[in-house]
């Protein structure tokens, strides 16, 4: 399976694509994959006073991916740490995206993804 | 919004004319006869059978008994490959063929081979054709058979079948065609070319799916065995009852594409080279297919930076391809770029966009739009692109 209409549409009106600086002592960066292995994510929090006030992500990928990660930056934001640490991201993912279960890897990679990304902030902030 | 249909390799739309031929061969009131009946009715069916073989046989100037109606290519396949490797397996074993063969070649190869037959895959170069010298050095004393298909399905290259015929008529091993990407794009003359067996398919043509054709050459005379038992139709060749409505429907095809060939060809090269010229403005796209040496209508593209799957859906707007239609069942990475040596990262971003009769400029247009569009747009979401 390529796409549902869920997968469609958050391609089409997707956000949050970008970049936050990585040497920014305020974000947190995760970054997994390989183009070999078909999916590399990348995903980017910015966090003023213990909260997620940005989220930026970049993702090579099939839809599935890239609306996972997605859809893990618009979960993500406005939460503090301990809300964005406690989210299931694969279960959200896959429950409000209709993934099938061919698919169910991407979102969990989204979910480690979402994890690396705050161990990033918290190791860099000694949390 | 109407999707674009840029699929024609994969399959055609019945034109209207072959649509109103076949009607009148199927109700009651109609010529819905079973040509092998000896009263009116069967004779009715047979007249028309009759005029249909004459029309497949000349789009290709073949003798009209020289052409053998089946379910289409896959089984026109069977029959050839297997057929001439279970009669002449005293002979020899030793079977040459392709690596970029469609499925129906290479899988009925693979059961000859479980069979004890030897198959040697010959690999193509970069631009999709298979090197005749190499072809020649790999004959060998029991060589029974070479198979190789006049176009590729996925990238439009044509093979080099007037030297590898004259080569085979030489030696005197069998040759077959696998024209089914080749019908109606370009002439294939079969007094002028030594080819032994050639396959056909109505369905790529503007007729039905589900009826091909096997050309047997008459001389010099080859034996093939059978692959469908029963009534003893089609010389003993193919058993089973001819489908009247399929048979007129693909004689119609035929005969329509022999008309239309030369015009047909110059307007879909045009809007061809349109697609490309639109496509290549982008950055990192690469052809898989090699202009100068193509059917007019195929064109395959390699999309840098982006991941396949993610392409097809930003794309779902086009019928397009992504590897050949017959595979794509699983996404497997296209067989034929890989044995081309296109790196796994563009074979799997690769797009097959094959134009047709009703293709129009502004649907090009339309496609070129879409393309660039999301291309761009995935280049910006992708962390490979700054």
């Amino acid at each position: 399976m390529l796409y549902n209409q869920k997968i469609l549409s958050c391609y089409q009106k997707i956000r949050n694509v970008g970049e936050l600086d990585i040497n920014d002592p305020n974000v947190g960066t995760g970054i997994l994959g390989s183009v070999a292995y078909g999916n590399l994510m990348k995903l980017q929090i910015l966090v003023k006073q213990n909260k997620i006030i940005d989220a930026k992500f970049k993702v090579y990928g099939c839809g599935f991916a890239i609306a996972a990660v997605y859809l893990v930056t618009e979960l993500i934001k406005q939460k503090t740490i301990e809300q964005a640490k406690a989210i299931n991201y694969a279960d959200s993912i896959t429950k409000s995206l209709d993934f099938p279960s061919a698919k169910t890897h991407c979102a969990n990679l989204a979910q480690n993804l979402a994890m690396l990304a705050i161990d990033d902030y918290c190791k860099k902030n000694h949390n | 919004m109407h999707n674009i249909y840029l699929d024609y390799a994969a399959t055609t739309p019945v034109d209207k004319r072959v649509a109103k031929a076949m009607w009148h061969c199927l109700t009651a009131d109609d010529l819905f006869g079973n040509a092998a009946s000896e009263h009116q009715y069967g004779a009715q069916a047979q007249a028309l059978i009759a005029t249909a073989r004459q029309q497949v046989a000349e789009l290709i100037n073949a003798d009209s008994n020289e052409i053998i109606f089946t379910s289409g290519a896959t089984e026109a396949n069977n029959l050839a490959i297997k057929g001439v490797a279970r009669h002449y397996q005293t002979s020899g074993k030793h079977i040459i063929t392709s690596k970029i063969e469609h499925k129906s070649v290479l899988e009925s190869c693979a059961q000859l081979a479980a069979e004890g037959f030897e198959i040697t895959y010959l690999t193509p170069n970069k631009n999709g054709v298979i090197d005749v010298a190499e072809l020649i050095a790999a004959v060998r004393d029991d060589t029974i058979l070479i198979s190789v298909m006049y176009v590729n399905n996925e990238t439009g290259a044509i093979q080099n079948i007037p030297a590898i015929a004259e080569f085979a008529q030489s030696k005197q091993i069998i040759l077959h065609v696998d024209a089914v990407q080749a019908i109606g794009k370009f002439i294939i003359d079969l007094k002028a070319l030594p080819i032994n067996l050639l396959s056909l398919s109505a369905h790529k043509i503007y007729g039905p799916k589900g009826i091909g054709a096997l050309f047997i050459r008459n001389t010099p005379k080859i034996r093939l065995q059978a692959q469908m038992h029963g009534g003893g139709h089609e010389f003993n060749l193919r058993s089973g009852t001819l489908p009247t409505h399929q048979i007129v429907g693909m004689g119609m095809a035929c005969n329509i594409a022999q008309q239309q060939l030369p015009k047909d060809n110059l307007r879909i090269n045009q809007l061809r080279h349109q697609l490309w010229t639109g496509i290549q403005e982008l950055p990192a796209v690469y052809l898989n297919t090699d202009l100068n040496n193509s059917v007019s209508n195929i064109l395959n593209v390699s999309f840098g930076l982006v991941q396949g799957e993610a392409l097809q859906m930003a794309l779902h707007e086009l019928a397009v391809s992504s590897g050949a239609a017959c595979t794509s069942a699983n996404l497997e990475p296209s067989y034929v770029l890989h044995a081309m040596g296109v790196a796994d990262e563009l074979a799997q971003s690769a797009i097959r966009f094959s134009l047709g009769r009703m293709t129009t400029e502004k649907e090009i247009k339309a496609a070129i739009k879409i393309v660039r569009e999301n291309v761009m747009k995935l280049r910006e979401i992708s962390p490979l692109t700054m």
